[in-house]
Formats: C-alpha cells, sequence, structure tokens
C-alpha cells in the first residue's frame, strides 16, 4: 500500500495498457486514412503511368527492391505489363467513392427509416422491420449477385446494390439507438409542451442518435470497400478495365505463387484501409459514448 | 403558501378532476384479447383551487402519476373527465388547445434526462413558448433572461448546455422552462427526491417562493410525506388507484382519519431519536392493481377492518370542514 | 440493544483514493471510526461525500485500476483487513462481514431463481453443505427475513418480487453466514415509505435476534433517528463529526451538521423557509488546503481557510473536527 501518488499514477497507467484500449490512440489509423484520401483524390497526378497501358515488353516484373525489378515500375508489373502501383493508386479512388457514396446514400435513408420506425412505434414499426429483416437474411453476396446478374454491372449498379443491402443495418441500429432516447424525458416534455413530431425528431431525437451515426459510418466504410472487392473478386463488381483492388487481387489469382506482387499489394491496401477505419470507429465510439468517457 | 384556504365555488377552482378513470389493458401475445385491466386511477374526484398548492401523495402503483399524466394529456382516460378554467380538456381544439398547453406545465423528477443534451439552455427554456408559433431567439431572449434569474440562474447561463451544470441547477432549468409561458398551473412530479438533501431544501424555498410572488397553482406529487406537507395547503391521500382522503395540510397530520393516513404518517421516520412515535406497521405488501381487493382496496391490510369492509366500497364522505374521508369503519 | 464493550471494528486514519484523467480524487481522505459489538452506526452525508467509497473500502471491493487503498488500517476482530491476502479476504467476505447495497433491482442476478443465489452464498462459505441441509438453510434464511411462504418461494426470480421482498431477500444472502457486521448502503432508498418501515422494523429483530452489528450508510437523518446508536456526518471525504445519536440531534457542532439538519422539512414543526447551504458539493480534485466546508461555511475564518482543524473532543464519543466546535 504505496501513499506516493506517482508511484500509483505508475500502477494506474500499467493497469490501463494491460487492458490494452488501443482507443486511447486515434493519430496512427487516422493518418493512414489521410493518405489513402489524398491517393484517391490526387491519383492522376500521383501516378506514375495511366493504369491501363500494357507494356508487354515488361510484363511480370517483380517489385523494384527485388532482383530482376527495375525502379521504372516500383511495385513491378501484372500480366499485361500495367504498372502495379498506378492501379493501386487509380483503384483507391474506386474504393473511397464507391465508399463514401454507398455510407451518404444508405446511411440517410437507413437514418431516415430507423428513426421514423423507433419514433412511431406501432405497425409502421412492425411493418419497416420486418421488411428490414426479409433483406437481412438474405446473404450480402448472393443478392449482390443476383443483382447484377439483372441489371448488368456497372459503377452506378453496383453502389445501388450495396445501398440495398446497408441501408438495413443502419435502419436496425438506428431504431435501437431511436428507442432509448424516446425513453428520456425531454421527448415526453416537448411532447407535452405541443411540439409537432417532425420538430420532435428533428431537434431531439436526431441530434442524440447522431453519435451512433457516426460510428456505424466509420465502421460500415470498411465493411462496403470489403464487400466492394469481394464483388470484383467474382466478377461481378465495378467492370474493367477500371482498376478496383479486388479485380486486381481476382486477375493475380493463378500467379500468387510466382508473381506474389500482383495480388500482395492491393491486399495489404485493403487490409490498412479497412483496419484503420475499424480502429478509428472504435476510438470514435468510446469518444462519444458519455458511460466510458471518464472513470 | 398562506395556511388560510377561501372555499372557492367549483368555477373558481382552476382545475377540477370528476371520476376520473385510467385502466391500462393487459394482453398476453400480440394477437390475443385483453385478458385484465391494470386499473391504475378508479373512480377519482378533486378540484385544485387558484393559488394554492395540492399535494397528492402515495406509495408506487398508487395512480398518482397516471392522474398527472392523464391532466397533461400525456394520457387518454378511460373515463371521467378533467376540467381546465371550466373547459373539458380533451375536447379542445384550435386556439384553446394551445391556450390549454401553454397555461399548464409540468417539472419531472429527474433533472438529467428531462434536459436534451445537445440543446442549449436558451433553446430549451424557450421550447414551450414556441412549440405553436415559431418565433426568433431575440423575441424571446427577454423571458428567457428574466425566468432564469427568477430561478436563481444567471443570464449567462443561457448560452452553455446542461451537462456544465450540477443537479440541482438543472433542476430550476426545467423549472425556468415550467415557467417561460406564464402558465396557470404547473405540475411538480416529484421534484426534489432525485436531488441531494442541501439542494432540496434550496428549491423547496423556491417553489415556496415563486407562488407567493407569481401566484401560481401547484399540483406538487410526493412521496416524502414531510416535503408534501411543507409545499402544500390541501392534500390528498391515494391508495391502489383510489383517493382516500382529502384535507387541508395542518388537518391531515394533525387528525389523519383514514387508516391508511394513519399508516403512512407514523411509518416516517422521527425527526429526533427519543420520539415517541405509534408505529402501525402494516401487514403484507401493496396488492397488484391487476387484482384489487373488494370492497374497500385497504381492508386486507387494515387494522380497524370489519366484515363489511370487504364488500362495500367506501365513498369521499364529509368529515370536517374541507376534509373528506373514504371509509366505511371510521370516517 | 445490548451493547457489548468489545471492539468488532477499527478503522484508522483510511485513505481511498480513485485515480481518473482529470487528476487524483481522494473520496475517502483519513478516515477513522470503531463498531463495538451489536452497535449500530450511521454513515450521514450527502453524494459524493465518499461514505459509499468507505463501505467498498471496509470490503476491500473499491473498483480497480480507478481506485485504491492507498493507506490506513481496518482491524476487524483484530486482524488488519489491508494486510489480508485476496484469499483470507474472500472467506471473510460474507461469512463475517457483509453487505446491502441500495438497489435491489440490481444487487440480484434476474437470471437466477432466489434459492439459487441464497443457495450460492451459503453454498461459497460452507464447503460441505449436503443438498437436503442447503435446501433447509435456504428456507431458514427466507424465514429469517419473513418472507411469508418460504417453500413455495424458492424458485421464484426476482422480477416476480416486489421491491420490499427484493430488499428481503438480498437482506437473507447478506445475512445467510451469519455476519458479525452487515453494512447497509443505503437500503430503503427505493423502497417505499410503509415497506420502509417494515424493512428497518426487520433489521432491528434480526439484530436483537442474531447480534448482528450495523453500519448504516445513509443521507437521512431520520434512519440515523430511528436505527443507530452512533453517527459520523462526511463531507469531501472526511469525517466532520461524530458523536452519539442523541447529542448529534440535540448539539450539532460542526457547521455543516447543523445546516444539514436545519435543510429537512418536518412533519411537526412548519418552518417558513428552510435553512439552505450555499454552493454546490465541492469537486474532490484538487481541493484546497484548509477544512473542505469553508468556502460554504457561514462561520468561516481565515484560519479555516488556511489549516485543516484538528480533532476537538467534546465529550467521550462526541468529536468535531472545527476550530469553532
Amino acid at each position: 500500500m504505496n501513499p506516493d501518488p506517482k508511484e500509483n499514477r505508475a500502477w494506474f497507467t500499467k493497469k490501463l495498457f494491460r487492458g490494452w484500449r488501443l482507443a486511447v490512440v486515434p493519430h496512427v489509423p487516422a493518418t493512414i486514412l489521410c493518405i489513402f484520401i489524398l491517393v484517391a483524390l490526387f491519383a492522376p497526378q500521383l501516378s506514375p503511368y495511366s493504369p491501363t497501358e500494357a507494356h508487354f515488353l515488361d510484363k511480370l516484373m517483380p517489385p523494384a527492391w527485388v532482383e530482376g525489378g527495375s525502379s521504372e515500375y516500383i511495385l513491378g508489373t501484372d500480366f499485361m505489363g500495367r504498372d502495379v502501383l498506378s492501379r493501386l493508386i487509380h483503384g483507391s479512388r474506386v474504393s473511397m467513392t464507391v465508399g463514401m457514396l454507398v455510407i451518404v446514400v444508405a446511411g440517410s435513408l437507413g437514418t431516415v427509416i430507423g428513426v421514423i420506425s423507433g419514433y412511431f412505434g406501432g405497425w409502421i414499426d412492425i411493418l419497416l422491420m420486418r421488411f428490414t429483416d426479409i433483406t437481412l437474411s438474405i446473404p450480402a453476396i448472393l443478392m449482390a449477385i443476383i443483382l447484377v446478374a439483372l441489371f448488368g454491372a456497372s459503377y452506378f449498379n453496383i453502389i445501388l446494390v450495396i445501398v440495398l443491402l446497408l441501408w438495413p443495418r443502419y435502419a436496425r441500429q438506428i431504431r435501437g439507438d431511436v428507442l432509448n432516447v424516446k425513453e428520456q424525458e425531454f421527448v415526453a416534455l416537448a411532447d407535452v409542451a405541443g411540439c409537432s413530431h417532425i420538430r420532435i425528431m428533428w431537434q431531439h431525437i436526431l441530434p442524440n442518435v447522431l453519435p451512433t451515426i457516426l460510428v456505424l459510418a466509420t465502421l460500415q466504410v470498411g465493411w462496403v470497400i470489403i464487400l466492394e472487392s469481394s464483388l470484383s473478386f467474382l466478377g461481378v463488381g465495378i467492370p474493367p478495365p477500371q482498376p478496383a483492388w479486388g479485380v486486381m487481387v481476382a486477375e493475380a489469382r493463378g500467379l500468387v505463387s510466382s508473381a506474389w506482387w500482383i495480388a500482395l499489394f492491393p491486399g495489404l491496401a485493403i487490409l490498412f484501409n479497412v483496419l484503420s477505419l475499424n480502429i478509428l470507429g472504435d476510438w470514435l465510439r468510446d469518444r462519444l459514448d458519455p458511460k466510458l468517457r471518464s472513470i | 403558501m398562506g395556511n388560510t384556504v377561501e372555499k372557492q365555488n367549483p368555477p373558481k377552482s382552476v382545475i377540477q378532476v370528476r371520476g376520473l378513470k385510467k385502466y391500462f389493458p393487459v394482453q398476453k401475445g400480440l394477437f390475443s384479447k385483453v385478458r385484465a385491466w391494470v386499473k391504475a386511477v378508479d373512480d377519482v374526484s378533486f378540484e385544485i383551487n387558484r393559488g394554492e398548492t395540492f399535494g397528492l401523495v402515495g406509495e408506487s402503483g398508487c395512480g398518482k402519476t397516471t392522474i398527472t399524466k392523464c391532466i397533461l394529456l400525456m394520457e387518454k382516460p378511460t373515463a371521467g373527465t378533467v376540467f381546465f378554467d371550466g373547459h373539458d380538456i380533451t375536447s379542445l381544439k384550435g386556439d384553446d388547445f394551445v391556450h390549454y398547453r401553454r397555461s399548464i406545465q409540468v417539472v419531472f423528477q429527474d433533472p438529467t434526462s428531462a434536459l436534451n443534451p445537445r440543446m442549449r439552455v436558451e433553446d430549451i427554456v424557450r421550447e414551450p413558448i414556441i412549440a405553436h408559433e415559431r418565433m426568433p431567439r431575440r423575441v424571446t431572449r427577454g423571458r428567457v433572461i428574466q425566468v432564469l434569474e427568477e430561478v436563481g440562474l444567471s443570464p449567462s447561463s443561457a448560452q452553455l448546455f446542461p451537462h456544465e451544470f450540477s443537479g440541482g441547477q438543472r433542476q430550476r432549468i426545467a423549472i425556468a422552462r415550467a415557467l417561460a409561458p406564464s402558465p396557470a398551473c404547473i405540475v411538480f412530479d416529484e421534484p426534489v427526491s432525485a436531488l441531494d438533501v442541501s439542494i432540496r431544501a434550496q428549491i423547496l424555498n423556491l417553489l415556496c417562493d415563486l407562488q407567493k410572488k407569481e401566484n401560481l397553482t401547484f399540483l406538487v406529487i410526493a412521496h416524502d410525506l414531510a416535503v408534501i406537507k411543507h409545499v402544500s395547503t390541501r392534500i390528498g391521500v391515494m391508495y391502489l388507484g383510489k383517493l382516500v382522503e382529502i384535507a387541508d395540510s395542518e388537518d391531515l397530520y394533525a387528525r389523519p382519519l383514514h387508516p391508511y393516513t394513519q399508516a403512512l404518517l407514523s411509518a416516517a421516520l422521527p425527526s429526533h431519536p427519543d420520539q415517541k412515535r405509534d408505529e402501525i406497521i402494516l401487514s403484507g405488501e401493496v396488492p397488484s392493481p391487476l387484482n384489487p381487493p373488494s370492497g374497500c382496496r385497504f381492508h386486507p391490510r387494515c387494522p380497524y377492518a370489519k366484515v363489511k369492509c370487504s364488500r362495500i366500497e367506501p365513498v369521499l364522505r364529509d368529515a370536517g370542514p374541507g376534509h373528506k374521508v373514504a371509509c366505511e369503519s371510521t370516517g | 440493544m445490548t451493547v457489548n464493550n468489545e471492539m468488532l471494528i477499527n478503522v484508522k486514519d483510511l485513505r481511498t483514493y480513485l485515480y481518473t484523467r482529470r487528476g487524483v480524487v481522494k473520496a475517502v481522505d483519513g478516515v477513522s471510526f470503531y463498531l463495538r459489538k451489536g452497535e449500530t452506526l450511521g454513515i450521514v452525508g450527502e453524494s459524493g461525500c465518499g461514505k459509499s467509497i468507505t463501505a467498498l473500502s471496509l470490503l476491500r471491493l473499491v473498483p480497480e485500476p480507478a481506485g485504491r487503498i492507498v493507506g490506513g488500517q481496518i482491524l476487524f476482530k483484530g486482524r488488519d483487513l489491508l494486510q489480508m491476502s485476496h484469499k483470507e479476504m474472500r472467506r471473510i467476505r460474507g461469512a463475517e462481514l457483509s453487505m446491502i447495497l441500495q438497489d435491489p433491482l440490481t444487487s440480484l442476478n434476474p437470471a437466477y431463481s432466489i434459492g439459487n443465489q441464497i443457495g450460492e452464498a451459503i453454498r461459497l462459505h460452507q464447503k460441505n453443505v449436503t443438498k437436503k441441509t442447503l435446501v433447509e438453510k435456504i428456507i431458514e434464511a427466507l424465514k429469517m427475513v419473513r418472507i411469508p411462504a418460504a417453500e413455495s418461494r424458492l424458485g421464484d426470480y426476482p422480477h416476480q418480487m416486489s421491491g420490499g421482498m427484493r430488499q428481503r431477500v438480498t437482506g437473507a444472502i447478506a445475512l445467510s453466514c451469519q455476519p458479525s457486521l452487515l453494512i447497509a448502503d443505503e437500503p430503503t432508498t427505493s423502497l417505499d415509505v410503509t415497506i420502509q418501515a417494515q424493512y428497518l422494523r426487520l433489521l432491528k429483530d434480526l439484530q436483537r435476534e442474531t447480534g448482528v452489528s450495523l453500519i448504516f450508510i445513509t443521507h437521512d437523518f431520520g434512519i440515523v433517528a430511528a436505527m443507530c446508536d452512533r453517527v459520523q456526518v462526511m463531507y469531501a471525504g472526511k469525517i466532520v463529526e461524530s458523536a452519539k445519536t442523541r447529542d448529534i440531534f440535540d448539539r450539532p457542532r460542526h457547521p455543516y451538521a447543523r445546516a444539514l439538519m436545519g435543510c429537512l422539512p418536518k412533519i411537526e414543526k412548519r418552518l417558513e423557509s428552510l435553512t439552505t447551504i450555499e454552493g454546490q458539493p465541492p469537486q474532490l480534485i484538487d481541493l484546497p488546503g484548509g477544512c473542505s466546508f469553508a468556502p460554504r461555511c457561514p462561520e468561516a475564518e481565515q484560519v479555516c481557510f488556511e489549516k485543516y482543524p484538528e480533532e476537538a473532543k467534546v465529550n467521550e464519543e462526541h468529536r468535531v473536527n472545527c476550530w469553532h466546535g
């Protein structure tokens, strides 16, 4: 039992890290994400070659630091002689665009439905939630494949498909949160004061559900990117010649043992992107949750 | 809150409750028929006169909160009526309805959940004013500052958020919000039970001061007998959905007539270790409002119960000036 | 109550600190008190004064890693609890030293029947009990807290019982192994007035029957008046006054104790307005030197802000920490 406060503080910090609350450090994932976003924005300026430009004479060249590689193609080339780095950079555009758009559209749709469902309850809630359940019970990939097969593969259709898959997840989560907020007395008081439903939903419910929306957004972008990559991998994603990371991995399937770099780098890109988003999302959730905010 | 209460004729009373009943249906499953009713409020009648504080006291499940919800139109009565200034509140429309919403305000028990954490104090306080009519902030600012000062908060509080205040201060904000539309009547549902002891005193003093200054009418619900006695001019005692006794504040504590009131008073904790108390310890638990006892609802636990008590439901009868009791045995 | 002069628990200069992101909270800062066998002690204060953490410290249940007992001694039946190993402490907790908490709803596990939960408490401390004896002991425990038709309620779940009944069950669990000391932390705050009266009467009867000593943690002087032999008033982690109950009601010496008692509305006497205490309870981080009540004290002088008052002895059992006491 040590009355010395400095010693106790050290003991306390040690115990804290044993709990492995990585949530304390958001700087690393945030930086990684910023890099990805900047790369996506300035893709044409940053990439050394066009992603579709084929240099048949230089095909299947390994990365620069491996024997046989050259500094002309830093990350090597694929089986058509296209620069891996350039394709990687442009591929980030696809992932980022799809990710952002899907989140904004699905998020808005899911929020509106979740708020209406949770606030009004009754048969509106039952109806909307049954619909949500039905959509959620179908496996995402299967649904995506069927829809793409029906409507054809294009940028727009992929986004549409993923939005259709994503909004129920949002709606469900938001509805749960709305139910909690609805129990708070200030909602009842607004009702008693005579506020209209719209006003209550906009002024009272929505701002208090905002943290959930933000956290979901961060956590779901990762899911979207993986889904898009999976679809691309399966050949029902963004159609060629647009370089998507999933497509790059798919194309390199047969060459994994001999030309490992073609699949590795896009794979790593997906990994770091999604991991950063998840860590950031966890941190955000911990920060915004008032119960966890202080001991 | 003076000690003298003038007898008011019914039209002079602010709120009149007549034969109020509120039953909640109990359903097993989504589609099955209603199996039973929870008789939360069962034929309750009383009046609240202008300028007085009416206290409603009783233990959990007695229905006092449900009555206030009916008065505030948060619940629709199953039967009976509530009159406000002579008008039936359930049939108010248009301007009359808006006027009612402005005229009666409420302060709840928990000051933390009563304030939207994402709104500034100014917006919280002015909400009852602008609920029916949009007004820019500069128009309502004067009133907001006025009521904030009345409850003992500085004008600079208006720009802050609820979490920057202590529990007692948050309750003051809630009271300021209730005062903002210049209501005729304010309902307080356990206004101090969530607060620390020393803060309770501040808020209770504030309530007394406000009433004197603004000549407001209060309806106060509480389970703490001392609190109710301190703030009320008249008190109604409830048990299992029924009003069992009404009397002036001093009279109720000096001459409790209903056995339940007597038990309630004797159960209150002493204010000195040497204080002599006749402890009437009631046997058993409060029965479920799903299946209230026949006749007088209190008879299974009543020390004076007679055979007729299980058969006849007692009615509120006069038992002295301003004093009514519902008891076949002693009343 | 017959009071044995034998000392049951003697707490000396207990210090429990909480380490938060904003700094060190000295939740319990040099608290000393004692309890004799068969006595009932009340620890009174408002929220944040440290009374609940004191109770948790006695049982060494202070939440880690945020909280930590950093100093002092807790001599229970002659042995210092703070020097014991976790294993020894676990043997004492529940068997000799027990606690009831405020909210019976969260004290009981909603997934298990009450019979199961009482049984678990018994089995923890009496290893070699047969199934049949266990059931008998559970019924005995339920009967002890006057639960009617005890035999038929073994399989009941907490949600099937009323608040008062649930609080009795927590009492049964706490008393199932006949502890010598029972700490009750605001046990009746969530109960109705008449149920509270029943429960307090029950505790008094149990004390008479089993000779258990009680410590009541409360903010309600009414409970003190009804139940306690002696009382301590806490403020900002320290004890500011301790005395026999009668003495503190008749002659409270510390301005805080006096103000606290004047705050309460009384049923018998009609007060025009209640005494209030200016300001807010203090933040326990970075408390200034001197008496922690000084900023709110109507009688504060220069010395009060500079030095923490030494303990003044009013009489054998009555102590005050105030420059004016």
